[in-house]
């Protein structure tokens, strides 16, 4: 279903539509007060996600995007408010009560997180890690949740899985280490799987074989994957959807195979095109000048205006919104049409 | 060319267990074995392979940093080892190195005139008009505005930071700097400001680097040579074109193959199963052997030695097979 | 873990070794030997009989001769005779080993549950009410003095409402368990509330440290609630510092022990110490502070076992 993608003209995915998401968020925000204004670090993104389907999110450090997952998961620190509409199989869960939250992270809703290393109890044996998603969602009794834990270490791949359970994180290394982890986080089937930069902190032939593996396992499972990286390359060849993200909100949206066949928003044109490529030499490599703003929360107009080379008067003076300016295609960008 | 800098026969070994009270077995990681290579003047060395294989020691052992090495590093011909304490200091000064994180490698004490003028002071550089000069003059070279010599760097973006870095690694006017992931730590938007600064250097000042690195877009962009490690070994030696081309070590292949590109979709991309083994724990014969899908008895057996393609001599690859395993 | 042990047994063999010899070598350079006190309290004796003794005890050798013969001695389980109970100096020091024992190990059980118990729970709503007052009593608890404390308790407890006896360590043949119990009340007491306060801040910033970690979000994303958050994942991994911490307390809590006996004029190693240095009875003050450094570093070695084995991390080879 998804590896023809590449056949596939822009804009044939509009049937697709009409199957009903999995996963809806409209408007999600997350403040943090503070007596000197506070910030607003993720403001009012919507999106959602079928059944079966990969949403990449893309942006640069600190543009909310992990920030996004946790509140997907009602994570937001205690010192942040979060507002908007998280919609799980059509069963909001916005209103959820902090009692209620446990039962549905892990089980409908499970993460992924960046850091293999330090995301593992590292005085717990794995395998007992993934058998407490077990025993806490499905009520198993210990040695069946064990049983069961041994079983998703293989579905992951992990050689001589039995005897791996009982290692301690450290005793692996990590790869090894994230499939431990996405072991524990398919260990419930979710609907929504979603992975924190995943493969961030590890080696190419490693990160190729955890890519390779969350495929096969989506396919399998079939849940909705959201994907998170600052890696475009790894987001192109990963996601049927993208989303870009740009201090705290969303600037593009589009699939994956028009998003980078033709990039509309100039910041991803510029991040497109600054990435140095294999087998493309260059004398200098396009650039986009400055940084993110350190208080994009309260520029009036585009945020990205003081980076832009097409900006002018009008954009630093009104906020661009994301709007459709083609079939299946998003952008907030005032130049655009 | 004359080589700037040559390396061979490069062993840096760390000892574990270094407290042990009563004599045991000591275990001892070999991080570093039997490398081999030049830097041209001018040229860009890259230096690439998986966590843990061994790049850091290498570009330390150059710098001088960190444990004394065995083998031979000689700059401009001279043995580094056989100059008295004196001379190979002021050797030395001709190899700087720039670390992966701007965060931690800048003192958050020292304003940024104090970190460019440290090593300037250290050696005894100029008069101090000429330093003050030479700081503000370093400055403009890596693009960071003139107000910014008094202000510290906690003050300054991951970016700028790097420019710090790098400024401060140029303040001695090295031959070569040894760039240790330089990129790691940076946002994607900046990753591509601090190459072209790389570049920029590089062009105007016939700098040298060894650019360590495990992201191949950035290496091919920037480099004239690349070296692939595995395991404390160098694997594979050629010019940039060819390597990327026609890799001929396995690990190369699988490596080039492992890279996520941009338009390329769903793929096959694992030729390289398992995992990294424990350093501490070599496998027989060739290191790659547990991983290689080519692997045949002899690979158990015999560790290949790092030679000279007949077809290609300006390539060198370590493995029983290479002259078939053109990919 | 074999060799880990005998390497650390061996260690701290070694460090008795040298503290004996320091302790020997002091009270052998200091004026006045056992023969001196003899000469004294008798007055019939003359010089010539006192060298007759010295020759016939050996103390006119050199005093690393001396030492030798008191090691060699020591080491095949002789530790000499007490000058003051004129009994061999392990009869004395057995029992008062046994006492302070039963202080140290209540005081550290009772003390150390305490403090964990306070700090996870102050550490679970950091500057919230609970934490408030947790805190304001540790550090009332670290400020008073040991004596101070213990006089207070005394006053309290033992004098005013009468429920405790106030020193003693009650009749040899105890009829009930807590018969004998009553007499360690109070000094447990002291010695809890003067170790738990800072024990309990430890707990408490090991907690909140270990709360912020990355595993701790993993385990609440997995569904996990507060109580198994804090208590299945959290503590554990919070633990192992507060295990070395207390490792390293263990001399400071000995010696507090020592103190607090004299106090309620129980007959444990400290008073013992105590009385054999104002008594001049040299033999039995050296083997009790060797005693002493023996039971210190076997605390820091247990300390060591324990924290290797919560922490999987560290292994002991
Ligand atoms: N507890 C907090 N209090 C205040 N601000 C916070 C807090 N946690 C995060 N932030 C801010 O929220 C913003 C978004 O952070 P987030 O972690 O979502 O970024 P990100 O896109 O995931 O970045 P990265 O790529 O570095 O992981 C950042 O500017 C960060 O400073
Ligand atoms: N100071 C040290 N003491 C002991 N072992 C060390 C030390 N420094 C490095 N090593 C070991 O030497 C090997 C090579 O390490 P090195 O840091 O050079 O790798 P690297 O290729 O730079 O890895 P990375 O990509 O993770 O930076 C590793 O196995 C490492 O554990
Ligand atoms: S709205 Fe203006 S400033 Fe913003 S991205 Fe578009 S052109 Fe650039
Ligand atoms: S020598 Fe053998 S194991 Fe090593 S890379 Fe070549 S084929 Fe593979
Ligand atoms: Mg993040
Ligand atoms: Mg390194």
């Amino acid at each position: 279903m998804r590896s023809d993608r590449l056949d596939e003209a822009p804009g044939q995915d509009l049937p697709r539509l009409s199957v009903p998401p999995v996963l809806e968020v409209d408007g999600l925000t997350v403040d943090f007060p503070s007596p000197h204004g506070g910030k607003r670090v993720v403001d009012g993104i919507s999106y959602s996600i079928a059944r079966g389907r990969t949403l990449g999110v893309v942006g640069e450090s600190g543009c909310g995007k992990s920030m996004t997952a946790l509140a997907l998961l009602g994570l937001v620190p205690s010192s942040g408010r979060m507002t908007g509409r998280i919609t799980l199989n059509g069963r909001s869960l916005s209103d959820l009560s902090a009692k209620d939250w446990p039962d549905v992270r892990g089980q409908r809703i499970a993460l992924v997180f960046q850091e293999p290393m330090t995301a593992l109890n590292p005085a717990m044996r794995i395998g007992d890690q993934i058998a407490e998603v077990l025993t806490i969602h499905e009520g198993l009794r210990k040695t069946e949740a064990r049983e069961r834990a041994i079983e998703q270490l293989r579905l992951v791949g992990i050689p001589s899985a039995a005897e791996r359970a009982k290692a301690y994180p450290h005793q692996l290394s990590g790869g090894m280490r994230q499939r431990a982890v996405i072991a524990m986080a398919l260990a419930c089937r979710p609907d929504v799987l979603i992975a924190d930069e995943p493969t961030t902190a590890l080696d190419v032939t490693i990160q190729a074989q955890i890519l390779e593996l969350m495929q096969q396992l989506q396919d399998e499972i079939g849940m909705a994957v959201q994907f998170i990286s600052h890696n475009l390359a790894v987001v192109s060849e990963i996601a049927d959807d993208v989303i870009v993200m740009y201090a705290g909100q969303i600037v593009e949206r589009a699939s994956s195979a028009d998003l980078f066949a033709e990039p509309l928003h100039p910041y991803t044109q510029g991040l497109i095109e600054t990435l140095p490529e294999i087998g493309r030499a260059q004398d200098e490599l396009p650039v986009i000048a400055g940084t993110v703003p350190s208080h994009y929360h309260d520029i009036p107009g585009c945020r990205f205006a003081g980076r832009c080379p097409k900006a002018d008067a009008s954009c630093r003076a009104v906020a661009p919104a994301l709007r459709p300016v083609r079939l299946g295609r998003e952008v907030a960008c005032h130049k655009v049409s | 060319m004359p080589a700037l800098l040559s390396v061979d026969g490069l062993n840096v070994s760390f000892p574990l267990d270094s407290h042990s009270l009563l004599p045991g077995r000591r275990r001892v990681v070999h991080a570093v074995q039997d490398v081999r290579f030049e830097i041209a003047v001018g040229e860009t060395l890259a230096l690439v392979g998986e966590s843990g294989c061994g790049k850091t020691t290498v570009g330390r052992a150059i710098a001088g940093l960190g444990k004394v090495p065995k083998g031979i590093v000689r700059l401009r011909g001279e043995y580094l080892s056989d100059l008295p304490r004196a001379q190979r200091r002021a050797a030395r000064q001709a190899i700087q190195m720039v670390f992966q994180d701007p965060f931690s490698s800048l003192d958050p004490r020292m304003t940024v005139r104090q970190i460019l003028q440290e090593p300037l002071d250290i050696n005894g550089i100029g008069t101090a008009q000429e330093r003050n000069a030479r700081v503000a003059d370093l400055l403009g070279q890596v693009g960071l505005p003139a107000d910014a010599l008094e202000r510290y760097p906690h003050e300054f973006s991951g970016g700028q930071r790097q420019r710090i870095a790098i400024a401060r690694a140029l303040a001695p006017n090295p031959a070569l700097i040894v760039a240790d992931e330089p990129l790691s730590a940076l946002d994607v938007s900046i990753q591509s400001q601090t190459l072209n600064l790389l570049q920029k250097l590089k062009r105007e000042r016939g700098l040298s680097y060894l650019f360590i690195s495990h992201d191949l877009a950035s290496v091919y962009h920037l480099a004239d040579r690349v070296a692939v490690m595995y395991l404390g070994r160098l694997v594979e030696l050629a010019d940039r074109d060819t390597l990327f081309a026609s890799p001929r070590h396995p690990y190369t292949q699988g490596l080039l193959a492992a890279v996520p590109r941009i338009g390329q979709g769903r793929r096959r991309r694992t030729l390289i199963e398992g995992d990294l083994p424990s350093p501490l724990a070599l496998p027989s014969g060739c290191a790659f052997h547990p991983r290689c899908p080519l692997a045949k008895d002899i690979c158990r057996q015999k560790r290949p030695e790092m030679k000279p393609l007949a077809s290609s001599p300006a390539q060198s690859v370590a493995c029983h097979f290479a002259e078939e395993s053109a990919a | 873990m074999t060799l880990y042990l005998l390497r650390r047994l061996f260690g701290m063999a070694l460090v008795l070794l040298a503290m004996s010899f320091v302790v020997y070598g002091l009270i052998g350079l200091m004026p006045g030997d056992p023969i001196d006190l003899m000469v004294m309290s008798n007055p019939g004796m003359t010089a010539a009989d006192a060298d007759r003794l010295r020759a016939l005890h050996g103390l006119d050798q050199p005093l690393i001769i001396r030492y030798w013969r008191w090691l060699t001695a020591a080491l095949s389980g002789d530790f000499g005779f007490s000058r003051v109970y004129a009994r061999p100096t392990l009869e004395i020091i057995g029992p008062a080993l046994w006492q302070t024992t039963k202080l140290v190990s209540l005081t550290l059980v009772i003390g150390s549950l305490l403090s964990v118990l306070l700090g996870v729970a102050a550490a679970i709503r950091p500057r919230g009410k609970f934490d408030t007052i947790v805190s304001f009593f540790s550090f009332a608890g670290i400020s008073l003095p040991t004596f101070w404390l213990a006089l207070i308790l005394i006053l309290v407890f033992a004098v005013r409402l009468g429920w405790l006896p106030a020193s003693g360590m009650g009749p040899s043949d105890p009829s009930s368990l807590w018969d004998s119990l009553r007499y360690l009340v109070l000094p447990v007491s002291t010695l809890v509330i003067a170790n738990v306060g800072g024990l309990t801040r430890f707990a408490r910033s090991s907690m909140i440290e270990t709360l912020r970690m990355d595993f701790i979000r993993t385990a609440r994303a997995k569904g996990a609630r507060s109580a198994r958050v804090v208590w299945r994942h959290a503590l554990p991994n919070a633990l192992t510092s507060v295990v070395t911490i207390i490792g390293l307390n263990f001399g400071t809590l000995l010696s507090g022990a020592l103190v607090t006996e004299t106090m309620f004029a129980q007959r444990g190693l400290g008073k013992t110490i105590y009385d054999a240095v104002l008594g001049n009875d040299f033999n039995l003050a050296l083997v009790a502070l060797l005693f002493a450094t023996f039971a210190t570093l076997l605390g820091n070695l247990l300390a060591d076992l324990a924290y290797a084995w919560l922490d999987p991390r560290v292994s002991v080879t």
